[in-house]
């Protein structure tokens, strides 16, 4: 045996070895001692909340009500809460506004909003609120007659995030006169809000909240910036009168002019001085979910939380995974056995580079975190039966002895699953949810191993194999 | 046409049509959880033992779809999930809930009995589980120890909008390479073959929801996904037989 075909022998020797424990370590695990246990290195995988579980809100409508202070106007209408002793002035607070003060019960809803055509409405905002969000599984359930409405995130997602923002802000924005809570300007004239970061010197960062107003908004916030300025009262006190601008009765900033104002925008500075990547893009990602919540509108009902959010397991338990696990390693063993059949040796050697091939992209998909769902695994089962259909191919083509065996069975299988790798490159792109990113990332992860495993391990063992 | 392929397309026929009306009545048989129904939640003071739970569902709900899933991080919880759970079926439940540990409680106190005594031990033992279980029921709590919910459907149609849009533009881009396709292989009739292929595509969409229909097979978020790897592998298989008669012809 020449020097060189004894090189390829032990190289194809060495290339086996490897799949061989590729697939030791993709279905056995890597097992070191960690504080007096054997625990495994490899990554577990990251699976959906259709395997792992989901959090499950339960929330009703708010009927609660509570006696507040009002400011009512000719036409009956409230035109804000009273607030007073916000006052930078020292003199007894007075009820300049105009408006009369009234006592009323204050409804979370008015009887008039509790229809299922709002909450419906209310059910969509959130969902869209929850796209924007990068929520990537979720589920709403709706009462269309009593409104009752059950919300489930997946624990892979930022729960408190998306829950406190997404499902339970309201997103009612208003600008008001600090000192006695009238509502200046309301959101029924906000056009749109958007984010930009600004820095002076490159290095440190001040994120602002751009409200856009329409122009009766915009002629409003002229006027007041005309009014709420700062100034020596009759006393020769230095007062200052304030707007906030508010979101569902908080403040989010408070300031005054300086100068009258012309544009019919306003930017709100959400955190300034910030010169840390990590903490510049949190603020960003912050704004941006103020932003979104302005752009969608407000939720037309108000609902109130029944419970702190329960993890509900799924009904696919631990033995599940394990019956699928054992499922998968039969399967690949027939393969291996089918394949040995027909082809003998190299069909052994297929068998177990099909085996490793689907080992590496497991492990893959683990090492990268990718969420697992029920597509994913069916994904897995496609690609194991288009690596089978190569490998019967590139034999078929070796057994034939054509010289370009490999880029003819190439060339014909990639004219066959050209479908596949549409649908790989376009669930990729659509990364709306984990489903849909799974399926496409496992597709696409899949296929580009199978390219370089073939082309690198089997192209060479199995061409190599009873060559002299 | 052969005899073979007109059987085969008369059976296929038959599942479609039966398939449609079976939907047409029934529907699809839409997963537990996924259709509206109602849940008891029973908080366990300790870790519970599900097959256990599923032993109580088995024998309050007989023959009717149930499904038990734990609550939280301690397992101390659960969820028993039904289309519907009568009062009855709830009482039932709760009883059987609380006493299904308190049992197990109680035989840990109960000390050694002499063999004459054992016969009055029963009866007392039994008057004094059934007068323990019914004072336990009665003090449960819902909203603490229990709650009942009546759960609204999760609809289809939001669980499979996320797919639309990229089937959609994934179903185009295959039919235009599909087209490029039979044209680079000089096909004599490509908007024929074209066609052909879609028009099989779409049958064997039919004839497998005919089939989860008919068979009630649970639907799930796995509907949409696995009826398109069926037809990818269709695609490829059809594929692959027509570079095959081709290679057979040129030889």
């Amino acid at each position: 045996m020449g020097k060189k075909t004894l090189s390829k022998k032990l190289m194809a020797i060495l290339l086996t070895l490897i799949s061989i424990a590729i697939i030791v370590i993709a279905f056995v695990g890597i097992y070191m001692q960690q504080l007096n246990k054997l625990k495994n290195i490899v990554p577990d995988a990251t699976y959906s909340s259709e395997i792992d579980g989901a959090i499950e809100y339960r929330l009703s409508v708010d009927n609660t009500e509570e006696e507040a202070e009002v400011y009512v106007d000719d036409e009956g209408n409230i035109r804000g809460e009273v607030a007073n002793g916000n006052s930078t002035s020292s003199e007894d607070w007075e009820n300049n506004t105009g408006f009369t003060i009234e006592s009323q019960i204050i409804r979370q809803n008015s009887d008039d909003v509790l229809n299922a055509e709002n909450y419906e409405k209310t059910k969509g905002i959130i969902e869209k609120r929850l796209d924007s969000m990068g929520a990537t599984d979720y589920s709403i359930r709706l009462d269309d007659n009593t409104g009752y409405m059950v919300v489930e995130l997946s624990e892979n997602d930022d729960i408190n995030y998306l829950y406190e923002t997404a499902v339970c802000t309201t997103g009612k924005i208003e600008v008001i006169d600090y000192q006695t809570g009238v509502v200046l300007i309301d959101d029924s004239h906000i056009v749109s809000a958007s984010v930009y970061p600004y820095s002076q010197d490159g290095i440190t960062y001040t994120i602002y909240l751009n409200i856009e107003f329409d122009e009766e908004g915009a002629q409003i916030l002229n006027d007041i910036s005309t009014e709420y300025i700062a100034y020596t009262n009759d006393n020769g006190e230095s007062v200052t009168d304030y707007v906030s601008i508010t979101m569902d009765g908080s403040s989010i900033y408070t300031t005054y002019f300086g100068e009258e104002y012309t544009d019919s925008a306003i930017s709100v500075p959400l955190g300034s001085n910030i010169s840390d990547e990590d903490t510049l893009n949190a603020y960003i990602e912050s704004a941006q979910s103020i932003a979104t919540i302005i752009n969608l509108e407000e939720l037309p009902v108000i609902y109130t939380q029944d419970n702190t959010g329960y993890l509900i397991q799924s009904n696919i338990d631990d033995i599940a995974l394990l019956v699928l696990k054992v499922v998968l390693i039969v399967l690949l063993i027939l393969i291996t056995i089918i394949f040995t059949i027909k082809y003998k040796l190299k069909g052994f050697l297929a068998g177990i580079f099909n085996a490793a091939f689907i080992g590496l992209l497991i492990l893959i998909l683990k090492v990268l975190g990718i969420v697992i769902s029920i597509s994913s695994i069916i994904s897995i089962g496609l690609l194991i039966f288009i690596n089978v259909l190569f490998i019967k191919k590139y034999l078929e083509n070796l057994k034939n002895e054509t010289e370009k065996s490999y880029l003819q069975t190439l060339k014909s299988f990639y004219s066959v699953i050209f479908p596949i790798i549409i649908v790989a490159f376009i669930y990729t792109m659509f990364s709306v949810n984990s489903s849909i990113t799974g399926i496409g990332m496992t597709l696409f992860w899949g296929l580009l191993i199978e390219i370089l495993f073939n082309t690198i391990i089997s192209r060479y063992v199995l061409s190599n194999i009873n060559k002299k | 046409m052969e005899t073979k392929k007109k059987i085969l397309i008369a059976i296929i026929a038959i599942i479609i049509i039966a398939g449609c009306i079976v939907v047409g009545i029934k529907g699809f048989n839409v997963s537990l959880y996924l259709r509206e129904h109602d849940t008891l939640q029973y908080t366990f003071e300790q870790k519970f033992n599900k097959d256990d739970i599923i032993s109580i569902g088995n024998e309050v709900f007989g023959e009717k779809d149930f499904e038990v899933r734990t609550v939280e991080v301690f397992d101390d919880s659960v969820y028993i999930i039904s289309e519907t759970i009568s009062e009855e079926e709830k009482q039932a439940l709760l009883e059987k809930l609380s006493a299904l540990y308190q049992e197990s409680t109680d035989e840990e106190t109960n000390t050694e009995q002499t063999a004459e005594n054992v016969a009055d031990t029963e009866t007392n033992e039994t008057i004094n589980t059934d007068s323990e279980t019914t004072s336990v029921v009665d003090e449960l709590v819902e909203g603490t120890d229990y709650n009942v919910y009546h759960d609204s459907k999760i609809r289809l149609r939001d669980l499979l909008r996320p797919y639309i849009l990229p089937t959609i533009i994934s179903a185009i881009i295959i039919i235009v390479c599909m087209i490029i396709r039979y044209k680079i292989l000089k096909s004599e009739k490509v908007i024929k073959n074209t066609l052909k292929v879609i028009g099989k595509s779409i049958i064997l969409l039919l004839l497998l929801l005919s089939i989860v229909a008919i068979l009630r097979i649970p639907v799930s978020t796995w509907i949409l996904p696995g009826m398109m790897f069926f037809v990818l592998i269709y695609l490829v298989i059809n594929f692959e037989m027509e570079i095959r008669r081709k290679d057979e012809k040129a030889d």
